[in-house]
């Protein structure tokens, strides 16, 4: 839109380039503002002159006469006609082509000509010739002079041709004279001149200043919110880390203080135990506000995996509900679940998410009971349309939220007052990681809540969709028993009674896995590969002594876990599959499935929890005697008959406190039934520490990888997450091509000092003697 | 990106088809309104019957002359759209001529002798013209033998007729005309009778096109 005497505002130097260039935007988008507006005040004008026209043809020249007869005089006719003619077209272009060139020409065009008109229909009355001036001006409000030059042709045209044409109707006189023309269209070149300078010249510079301004004011405006931007995000991270270090603080402090009065040779064992129960609580809890900052960072920068599998709304209630119900009865709280509306058997999401939440929910819940109760509502909303949603909703008979303590409530770090972290605990993260994953799931969190009278908390969540899918009115129409998965070691212990190929390459989770389930009351098969693992199958199924479970550990070499179950599938074996994988990543669920695998554990894997999978894999798997082999299978022969692995280790002495500068002890420290394994295992600590010393040396990395591995999904089995967490990231760098060194001698370390804790243990309790001895001489 | 580049022309082709599609509308609407101005001036410059005027003053008229003095006659219709414009110009005529030159409206029309006033009314505006007499009589418009409004007779002192036509430009257009500067000069002498705009030789008068309705049912019919 910018007319050839209006150039562009110029950039004088480079660092002004970009100041002109916002300086053109904006004057090119303020002059079309304003050629809008000015069409868009024309198309009012047209409707009034037309308007104007029919009235002067009607009150000056209604009819023609002839004599006494007379007819509607013709001026009338052209006064509708060819007003509707002058008005209606560039109407249109001014409403449907606002701010073009083309629609300010045909404006010029039709004002020139609807002032024709009214000289016409005003018998050619001088007055009426202003309208030709005035029109000029109005025209010249669009400060382009190619409108005005129009205008004015329109004019020059209308008298030469007329002059020549019929000269006696515009100038009076028989035949044309020359340059008469100019005398009368002189006046309007001379308006013009004025209009162009004036109006247009001037009336461009001046917005091209105005759009400099503006572009400046802008420039500093950008400038000053930047800085203020800067300083709320600088306000934040300080706050953040105030918060995260006070966070982590606290925990530590304890973990330090207890430790120190370990250190003490005048502690008694009694007081150890409870020191250290101390001290693995708060790192417990330290880990605990680890895991939510890392949760809510992986939220934040966008970067938590999601999963969208069918999976049983039931199925996580249930789980959720088998878990607390235990907190809340030890509370003295009422727990219940009701289905306000009917549940789908299954829906797209991610149960891992929606368990995480629920837990929260429920677990505040209880935590901020004091007496009642809570009641977990399950409903399906719009389970016709094409997005249902699943809500649970969390209701307690607590201490309820005031209106300010609920608006701050998932702000992280935030909790309802400062006294509830020191009264109830907490990281107050849970609830902001609690709404961002319900978001990721594609719902919200809200709340009604009242000081004193208890709150609810409702989770929506999409549903995906369910078109085929059941639905159940009740909870137990699911057909999920509420306690098979919240099931204690002992009951676990007594419901085992079956056969379990372990397939595992690593002695110390071998051992761990067998001796759990063999004290469940199972009898364990152990394969060292995958290849041993499906033969061994194979050849059980031939002897009619089918396996009841297999549990498959999928990285192993010569063959891994997942081509043992493709294998097995593809020869037609059915009974249940566990795998056993220490990644723990989004994708490997389905990977596993996708193999063949009818369940999956990841490493570490708890005793409850192995022992639960089994047991309710043994009591789907086929009875004894029934094949377990598909026709479409085959039977491999030749292969020795398994033999049950012996009996568990002897408990030993409990293991007890390292002593040193820095501490490592078994998560299992006070299990007396875990004693003996976990002192094997750690045993063997030294010796896994220098093989990895001599595959580094040799610089085989794969090697390292393989290693690192089987540490990882052992370590925390046995107890020692610190040994898993290090083995971990040694294994990712030795997978990845990094340097390992420093992750190396960790690793290294933490075994050595793990293995040195024996070692001193005895000294301990030797110097504990002596210096008791002492005391006593 | 062929795909893209594809899209992006036809885009452009599309776009630069709407514009060629304005810009022809906009010749053709600039078209029509050519014509509907030139339709306009067209009508406005169609001119009405001449007067077949006696030569010199009738004896049939009983309009009064005062002898030795030039008379201006000018029959119009009481209703006509045109006459408003034909008795302005009379009236710069007569402010012009002074005491040199007396006139007489006859007006004809449906509401002849009604003597209707009103803001509009012609015969108003015709009285308030200086040493002008106005009368309704259609019978004296046939003495003078005037078929069309505005029709202009002008008699020289000694009775002779000097100018028949009219007044205006053309219809209902007020301003300079041929008819006006015509009367004028011969007003004032400077125009010579028997002039170039004389009609036919055997009518000395000067002359030149009226511009009104007819002042009879079917005139144009008798032309």
């Amino acid at each position: 839109m910018t007319s050839p005497l209006d150039p562009e505002i110029p950039a004088a130097t480079t660092a002004d380039v970009a100041l002109t260039a916002r300086a053109n935007e904006l004057r090119a988008h303020h002059y079309q503002k304003i050629t809008v507006l000015i069409d868009r005040l024309f198309m009012a004008v047209f409707a009034g002159q037309w308007a104007l026209a029919v009235v002067l043809s009607l009150v000056l020249s209604p009819r023609t006469w002839d004599g006494a007869a007379s007819q509607v005089h013709p001026h009338v006719w052209f006064a509708i006609g060819l007003g509707g003619l002058l008005a209606i077209p560039p109407a249109m272009l001014a409403w449907f082509q606002p701010g073009k060139l083309i629609t300010r020409c045909a404006i010029a065009v039709a004002q020139m000509a609807f002032g024709a008109l009214l000289i016409h229909l005003t018998g050619g009355r001088i007055e009426t010739h202003f309208h030709i001036f005035g029109s000029l001006a109005f025209l010249a409000f669009y400060r382009d002079w190619r409108v005005l030059a129009v205008a004015t042709a329109v004019v020059l045209v209308d008298h030469i041709g007329r002059g020549v044409l019929a000269p006696e109707s515009i100038y009076g006189v028989a035949s044309m004279q020359p340059l008469r023309w100019f005398e009368h269209a002189g006046w309007v070149v001379f308006e013009d001149v004025f209009l162009v300078v004036g109006a247009c010249v001037v009336g461009q510079r001046e917005l091209a200043a105005i759009a400099k301004r503006h572009a400046r004011l802008e420039q500093k405006a950008g400038l000053e919110q930047g800085m203020a931007e800067a300083q709320e995000a600088s306000r934040a991270k300080s706050e953040f880390l105030a918060n995260m270090s006070h966070e982590i603080r606290t925990p530590m402090t304890a973990i330090i203080g207890y430790a120190d009065l370990l250190l003490d040779p005048e502690t008694t064992p009694t007081e150890r135990l409870t020191h250290i129960q101390t001290i693995r609580r708060n790192g417990e809890h330290l880990l605990g506000i680890l895991n939510d900052i890392l949760d809510l960072s992986k939220i934040e920068a966008g970067k938590m995996t999601i999963e969208q599998v069918r999976c049983s709304p039931s199925m996580i209630i249930v789980d959720v509900a088998s878990l607390m119900r235990v907190r809340a009865k030890e509370k003295g709280l009422f727990f219940e679940v009701h289905y306000q509306t009917p549940i789908p058997e299954t829906i797209q999401s991610d149960p891992t998410r929606i368990r995480q939440v629920l837990m929260n929910l429920v677990g505040n819940a209880i935590k901020f009971t004091a007496s009642g109760g809570i009641r977990i509502l399950a409903r399906c909303e719009n389970a016709d349309s094409a997005s249902p949603t699943l809500t649970l909703e969390v209701v307690d008979t607590g201490i309820g939220l005031s209106e300010p303590q609920v608006a701050q409530l998932f702000q992280p770090f935030v909790q309802a007052d400062t006294s509830t972290t020191r009264k109830f605990g907490g990281t107050g993260l849970g609830l902001a990681i609690c709404r961002r994953l319900a978001h990721i799931l594609g719902g919200d969190i809200s709340i009604d809540s009242s000081p004193g009278r208890g709150s609810s908390f409702r989770l929506t969540i999409a549903a995906g969709s369910l078109d085929g899918v059941k639905m159940f009115e009740e909870l137990h129409e699911a057909g999920i028993p509420e306690t098979g998965v919240a099931l204690t070691t002992d009951q676990a212990i007594e419901a085992l009674s079956c056969n379990v190929l372990l397939a595992e390459d690593g002695l110390d989770n071998q051992l761990l896995i067998s001796t759990h389930l063999t004290r469940a009351g199972a009898r364990v098969t152990i394969a060292e590969n995958g290849r041993i693992a499906m033969e061994m199958a194979m050849a059980a199924l031939l002897a009619k002594e089918p396996f009841d479970v297999i549990l498959m550990d999928m990285q192993m070499p010569e063959m891994d876990g997942y081509a043992a179950t493709s294998e097995l599938r593809r020869k037609g074996y059915t009974g249940p599959i566990v795998a056993l994988t220490a990644h723990a990543m989004a994708g490997d669920r389905e990977r596993c499935l996708a193999a063949g695998c009818s369940d999956y554990l990841t490493k570490p894997i708890g005793r409850s929890k192995l022992v639960s999978a089994v047991a309710e894999h043994a009591k789907k798997s086929a009875p004894r005697g029934v094949p377990l082999l598909s026709s479409a299978g085959m039977a491999v022969a030749s292969v020795p008959a398994p033999q049950p692995v012996a009996a568990p280790v002897t408990p030993a002495a409990p293991v007890a406190v390292e002593s040193g500068s820095r501490i490592i002890v078994s998560d299992l420290a006070d299990d007396e039934e875990m004693t003996a394994l976990v002192e094997r295992f750690t045993n063997n600590l030294p010796q896994q520490a220098q093989r990895l010393e001599d595959a580094a040396h040799a610089n085989e990395r794969e090697t390292i990888r393989r290693l690192a591995h089987q540490l990882k999904g052992a370590a925390g089995g046995y107890g020692y997450p610190s040994i898993t967490t290090a083995a971990s990231r040694l294994e990712q760098q030795a997978r990845e091509g990094e340097t390992f060194a420093q992750a190396l001698a960790e690793v290294c370390d933490l075994c050595r000092r793990a293995r040195a804790h024996h070692n001193n243990e005895s000294n301990n309790v030797t110097t504990t003697t002596s210096t008791n001895s002492t005391r006593a001489a | 990106m062929a795909l893209h580049d594809a899209s992006e022309t036809d885009v452009i082709r599309s776009r630069k088809r709407r514009n060629v599609a304005w810009i022809c509308a906009f010749a053709a609407w600039m078209t029509a309104t050519g014509a509907a101005l030139g339709a306009l001036t067209d009508y406005a410059s169609q001119p009405g019957i001449a007067a077949r005027a006696p030569t010199s003053w009738p004896r049939a008229s009983r309009l009064s002359r005062t002898p030795g003095r030039a008379t201006l006659v000018m029959i119009a219709h009481t209703k006509c759209a045109c006459t408003r414009a034909s008795l302005h110009e009379l009236e710069r005529v007569m402010t012009d001529a002074g005491p040199r030159l007396e006139a007489f409206v006859v007006f004809v029309g449906p509401d002849e002798g009604s003597g209707a006033g009103g803001l509009l009314d012609l015969r108003a505006t015709a009285r308030a013209i200086p040493n002008v007499r106005v009368i309704e009589d259609s019978t004296e418009a046939r003495v003078f033998g005037a078929a069309t409004s505005g029709q202009v007779l002008l008699y020289a002192n000694d009775g002779a007729l000097a100018f028949r036509g009219g007044l205006t430009a053309s219809r209902g257009h007020e301003g300079d005309s041929v008819g006006g500067d015509a009367v004028r000069r011969l007003v004032q002498g400077t125009a010579a009778p028997r002039a170039a705009g004389s009609s036919s030789p055997s009518d000395p008068a000067l002359a030149s096109a009226v511009f009104g309705c007819a002042l009879f049912d079917n005139a144009k019919k008798d032309r």
